[in-house]
This record gives C-alpha cells, sequence and structure tokens, in this order.
C-alpha cells in the first residue's frame, strides 16, 4: 500500500499511518465525520492536481474506494 | 418500494444515495420538529432561543403549501427509506431569477458528508435547473465548518459577509454568504449525472 494516501487520511483523522486501512469509512470510524470527508476531498484534488466528478465523490465509502477510484486515473496512491 | 407510504416512484428528485419528496404531517410530528431543538442543529442555524413544537412544525407544512417562494422536501436515505434531512429553496424569486438554499441533515448516522453534499448538488440542480433560476445563495454561520466547505465544493463562491451576526455559545459569529451561478453550475463536473425528476424511471 502506497504511503501517501495513507498519511493524508492518517493526518486528517489524527491517526498513525499504521492505524489506516482500506476499509476504513465514515460509516465505521468516529473520527471520519462530514468535515474529514470534505477535508479528504480537497486535500486529494490539490495532492494530485484532479478534480473529481460527483459520482467519483459518492463513491469514497472508504479509504480502499478512494484508492480506486484514484488508479483508475491512473494515480498509484 | 412497495407499501412504503410516500414511494420513491413519487419523489420530487431521486439521486444515487438520497431522494427528495414532498414533507407530510407525520414528518412534522415526527422527527424533522425534534431536530430545530437539537442543539448539534440549531447551534449551526443560530436558533436556540426558541423551541420548537409538532404544532409550529405543522403550521409552517400548511404555509408551505400556499406559497411558491418556498420549496420544501424532506430528504430521504434509499437504502432505509429513513427520513434524514430537510432541503429547500427560499426566497424564489422568479422575476430576478434566484433563491436561498438550505439544508440539514437531522439523522446523526448520516451526517458523514456524502449524504448531504449528494443533497446539496441536487439541491443546486433543482434550482438552476429545474427551475431554471439564474444564480442561487446560501448562507451559513462561519463556525459551521463542514457546511461551508461541502458548498464550496460544489463551486459556490463567497460573495460576502455579515460581521457578528449571530450569538452562538456565547461568542458572536459572522454569517458568510456563497453563491454560484447558472451558466457556471452547467459545466460543472460537480453536476449529479445520475440525478432522476418525479415521473421518471431511475
Amino acid at each position: 500500500m502506497s504511503q501517501d494516501l495513507t498519511e493524508i487520511v492518517a493526518e486528517l483523522l489524527a491517526l498513525a499511518p499504521e492505524q489506516v486501512s482500506d476499509d476504513m469509512g465514515p460509516s465505521n470510524t468516529a473520527s471520519w465525520d462530514s468535515l474529514a470527508t470534505v477535508n479528504l476531498i480537497v486535500a486529494v484534488e490539490t495532492r494530485y492536481a484532479i478534480q473529481l466528478d460527483l459520482d467519483e465523490l459518492m463513491a469514497i465509502e472508504n479509504v480502499g474506494a478512494l484508492r480506486k477510484i484514484l488508479a483508475d486515473k491512473g494515480i498509484a496512491a | 418500494m412497495t407499501g412504503h407510504p410516500h414511494p420513491e416512484e413519487f419523489a420530487y428528485a431521486v439521486g444515487r444515495s438520497v431522494y427528495f419528496r414532498y414533507l407530510t404531517e407525520d414528518d412534522a410530528r415526527g422527527d424533522w420538529h425534534r431536530w430545530f431543538n437539537a442543539p448539534h442543529i440549531t447551534r449551526n442555524l443560530a436558533a436556540q432561543a426558541w423551541v420548537n413544537t409538532p404544532e409550529a412544525q405543522v403550521a409552517y407544512l400548511e404555509n408551505l403549501s400556499r406559497t411558491k417562494d418556498r420549496l420544501a422536501l424532506a430528504l430521504i436515505d434509499r437504502k432505509t427509506h429513513k427520513h434524514i434531512g430537510i432541503g429547500s429553496l427560499s426566497k424564489i424569486d422568479v422575476v430576478n431569477r434566484r433563491a436561498e438554499m438550505s439544508l440539514v441533515i437531522g439523522s446523526t448516522e448520516h451526517q458523514d458528508g456524502l449524504h448531504a453534499l449528494e443533497a446539496l448538488a441536487m439541491l443546486t440542480e433543482i434550482g438552476l435547473v429545474r427551475l431554471n433560476l439564474h444564480k442561487q445563495v446560501a448562507t451559513g454561520l462561519a463556525t459551521s465548518e463542514a457546511g461551508l466547505r461541502l458548498t464550496r465544493t460544489l463551486g459556490y463562491v463567497e460573495s460576502g459577509r455579515m460581521r457578528e451576526h449571530a450569538f452562538v455559545d456565547g461568542a458572536w459569529v459572522d454569517c458568510v454568504h456563497l453563491e454560484i451561478f447558472q451558466r457556471d453550475w452547467l459545466t460543472s463536473p460537480r453536476r449529479p449525472k445520475s440525478i432522476a425528476w418525479s415521473g421518471e424511471t431511475r
């Protein structure tokens, strides 16, 4: 697993990188609230210089889903 | 959904994870009126001074049916058909073609940002496409950071600020105005691609 996205998520959720897993999402992570979601969107779009469309944003159910969205764009995150 | 009292096929607008439908008296007497007594919600609305009652909510609902300058809708989770919030366009001005958007997600389990993001995108689509408005406005307390950021994510930009406009938790708080024009929304990647309007099959 690349450290890049993991480190972004860890920083936003105030966790250690080793505590971040691909199945983590707002439904199973107490500190992942609406502010964390929007901050993650902004951080990822800034880091990778992309703009995700609404369907892609709505598919961010967990870290793994976001990693796949980025992979589909040719970004190894 | 067969057997459901307010089936999705009669929804005003259906998105990916949520849909909007008409509000009912059951809604008014249920969670809807309770949300406007809940501190985690009223704090973001600067509406902590008064209490809300089922009767007041029913009266509001009755007023809705007599006006064309406000469109208020129940926000429903598509998986559970649970009423999770309220979305509205108010001060709808058909001459100057503008309106003010607001959204309350009352269900705490749905306050994950994604439900709000889709609902805000759908309200923007309703105003700027279905109602053919020129501009849509959203206002929020500066302390309502998530709501403001989610709205900005859709392309709304800050156009003004009313300083020390609300008194919340013992402190004066600014109120931020955000707005978006129809011409910018029509080319935005944030537009919902898969919205279905009432009468359409999804």
